[in-house]
């Protein structure tokens, strides 16, 4: 496998057209990253300019206006070693996860937002009550009718509808 | 990017700062003693700290000798090193445990003064099996097993009813998702 950087035209980048991420709500965000810190993260595309890896960073490049870009070409992948690498790339990040410890040691909640975390994620403003707590409301009663007695399952349900019972039935 | 220097309490654990600010305000007495059973690096005393008069003077817990605080730790496994402390001398116990909360609950409520608050974070991990000690005191394992569904959408409910059945009858709460933050004072 060869690997280099090299200088391409951004309009000469292919993008893979059976690419499974739906990247177009990521667009902007990335783009913002871009313009706050640079285009750090090279492209990556194989010895045809079809992107491996980066289809938002590219999207996000155009919309920024650039014309040229610096790209990782890699040469001499199978079409299932590329196919793999597109899944992975993305796949992988998602196993990840953040530690919420170091993150509000180190920003607030509005750079968090900032940064592209969901207001749920961080949690803010949460509405805080005093309540009194009681014992369990419910008891709950889990029958097992024979196929036999079918047809007592249906004074159950009335039953159970009469008092205002949530219930549940298996589908047969 | 602002400066990391000026966290207020806008910055992000300010529903959890919040609280413990209230807890502090109950008591009443300018030396504060707290066990922080979950202390991590110390970071969410230590912002309180800066926000009340009050001298906390706080024992954290933490299981990860990595982790570095201002405060006074003892690293270890906490469940193993609650038994040893002597936790009526208290007048916080924080339990912000990312998980169950009610387990370690349940073996201090008892050893506890009167007056004591009890902080807790609980998180039925994500939304799947719910903590042992909640589903057992409340409903039953069996049943659960059968039917997880029906509790899951109730687990506010479940563990609520679980502090009921330790007898605290009133707490100061906020929920979001799978996460309850709260806290109660131990009363006779």
């Amino acid at each position: 496998m060869k690997k280099e950087y090299i200088k391409v035209k951004l309009n000469d980048i292919i993008h893979f057209e059976r690419n499974a991420r739906k990247n177009s709500n990521a667009v902007d965000p990335v783009a913002k990253s871009m313009q706050r810190t640079g285009y750090l993260s090279p492209i990556v595309v194989d010895e045809n300019n079809v992107i491996l890896a980066g289809h938002t960073r590219a999207l996000a490049l155009k919309k920024m206006g650039e014309k040229e870009i610096e790209v990782l070409r890699v040469e001499g992948l199978t079409e299932e070693q590329k196919q793999e690498y597109r899944i992975r790339d993305n796949k992988t990040g998602e196993i990840a996860e953040w530690d919420f410890e170091i993150l509000e040691a180190d920003f607030s909640s509005d750079e968090l937002i900032d940064l592209g975390f969901e207001e749920s994620e961080i949690e803010k403003d949460l509405k805080k009550q005093t309540k009194n707590i009681n014992p369990y409301q419910f008891c709950h009663i889990l029958v097992s009718v024979p196929i036999g007695d079918i047809e007592k399952v249906a004074d159950i349900i009335k039953y159970c509808e009469a008092n205002g019972y949530e219930y549940e039935q298996s589908n047969n | 990017m602002s400066s990391r220097t000026t966290k207020t309490l806008n910055s992000f654990p300010e529903n959890k700062i919040n609280i413990r600010l209230e807890a502090i305000s109950k008591i009443k007495k300018d030396e504060i003693y707290v066990l922080d059973c979950f202390h991590g690096y110390g970071n969410l005393w230590g912002n309180v700290q800066k926000l009340t008069e009050k001298k906390i003077i706080l024992l954290g817990l933490e299981i990860d000798q990595e982790k570095k605080s201002k405060f006074n730790v003892v690293y270890g496994d906490n469940k193993k090193i609650i038994p040893s402390i002597d936790v009526s001398k208290y007048d916080i116990i924080d339990v912000d445990a990312f998980g169950d909360a009610y387990s370690y609950i349940k073996k201090i409520y008892q050893l506890v003064s009167d007056g004591t608050i009890i902080i807790y974070t609980h998180i039925t991990v994500n939304m799947g099996s719910m903590n042992n000690d909640v589903v057992k005191d409340v409903i039953g394992l069996n049943i659960y097993k059968k039917c997880k569904t029906i509790f899951r959408s109730r687990f506010v409910d479940i563990f609520e009813a679980a502090l009921y059945g330790l007898g605290v009858r009133e707490v100061v709460q906020m929920q979001k998702n799978n996460k309850i933050y709260g806290y109660f004072i131990k009363k006779d």
